[in-house]
């Protein structure tokens, strides 16, 4: 059961080895490689696993109140989300963390981004191939905690 | 010294009509089969060529392909769990249209899917090297090229032949140094 919010506020803290999950449908893995194409912007969800376990991603408190439980979950650790991206005729987009609660799941967690120096209170989407690269990047380096339907 | 009849016989005649019978039967034991079922080692003969020639093989690829993007046309909103968008009309239109080009050049992808950023992907591989071309609702068309230890590829891609031509050079480059 995942954690509720309460009255806790958010924890902006993230250590290097901390684990973020998110679930995903079956038919987009080629080769045991998930596809970019799986991974969209703005604004990707995740719970942290300081505040979570992995199952906690499958949750209709996690998942918008939708049943998610034949998915499946992969997670990808702190230390492998890039923080900058430097696409060929595009400015550098950098990306962070930022621990984003609502009340049936504590911890609930959002990749952001904008154009480097921007203030970090605004998002930004960045053009296609920052995306791309970005997604690419994340795509190369999660792991599958399980499988759908198991 | 006895005397041999020799008859002689043409087939369809009356008088051969047990002989065709008992041929046909033996053939039936031969292979084990039922009647019913006597064409399968033609059948097979016929899939075994199938199997074994480029041509085939190809057009069965691109007939999968063709099937994976209308099931994409069923998708909903939200396919994703994260308010993906579904693929637009126009994406459809644009990825019907690169998939005949990319037939012609004898590259069919080994699927396709649908984008969570809204589009469609082509997607290839080969023993740990990965490509996808996407096509996206916003009108945009990006390649990838990636593995697990060298730095990602992406090129934006216009819709031409001669775009599609040049990044299908790149990419069956790329996948062949697996």
């Amino acid at each position: 059961m995942p954690q509720r919010r309460g009255d806790r506020s958010a924890d902006p803290q993230f250590a290097d080895d901390e684990a973020l999950y998110r679930r995903y449908k079956d038919g987009h893995f080629l080769g045991g490689m998930l596809m970019p194409a799986a991974l969209s912007f703005p604004r990707q969800s995740f719970v942290r696993a300081k505040y979570a376990d992995p199952l906690d991603a499958l949750d209709p408190a996690c998942a918008d109140g939708k049943d998610c439980a034949d998915w499946g979950i992969w997670a990808i650790l702190v230390r492998d989300v890039p923080t900058s991206v430097c696409a060929e005729n595009c400015p550098v987009y950098e990306f962070w963390l930022r621990h984003e609660p609502v009340e049936q799941c504590y911890a609930h967690t959002e990749i952001w981004c904008n154009r480097s120096g921007q203030d970090r209170q605004t998002y930004k989407e960045p053009p296609a191939t920052v995306k791309a690269l970005f997604r690419t990047m994340v795509a190369r380096r999660l792991r599958t905690i399980k499988d759908p339907s198991t | 010294m006895p005397s041999v009849a020799i008859r002689s016989y043409s087939y369809g005649t009356a008088a051969m009509l047990p002989l065709r019978q008992h041929l046909r039967e033996s053939a039936y034991r031969q292979f084990e089969l039922t009647p019913a079922a006597w064409p399968r080692p033609f059948v097979r003969n016929i899939e075994l060529s199938k199997s074994t020639s480029g041509f085939w093989s190809s057009l069965e690829q691109y007939a999968n392909i063709q099937n994976q993007m209308q099931a994409l046309r069923l998708l909903s909103p939200d396919w994703d769990g994260y308010d993906a968008p579904v693929p637009s009309d126009r994406t459809m239109a644009s990825a019907s249209a690169m998939s005949e080009t990319l037939q012609e050049m004898r590259f069919i992808p080994d699927t396709v899917v649908a984008s969570a950023e809204g589009g469609i992907a082509f997607c290839y591989w080969n023993i740990g090297r990965y490509a996808q071309i996407e096509i996206l609702n916003s009108g945009e068309c990006v390649a990838t090229m990636f593995d697990r230890e060298n730095p990602p590829r992406i090129s934006d891609l216009s819709s031409s032949r001669d775009a599609i031509a040049r990044i299908v050079g790149e990419i069956q480059a790329y996948l062949a140094f697996s």
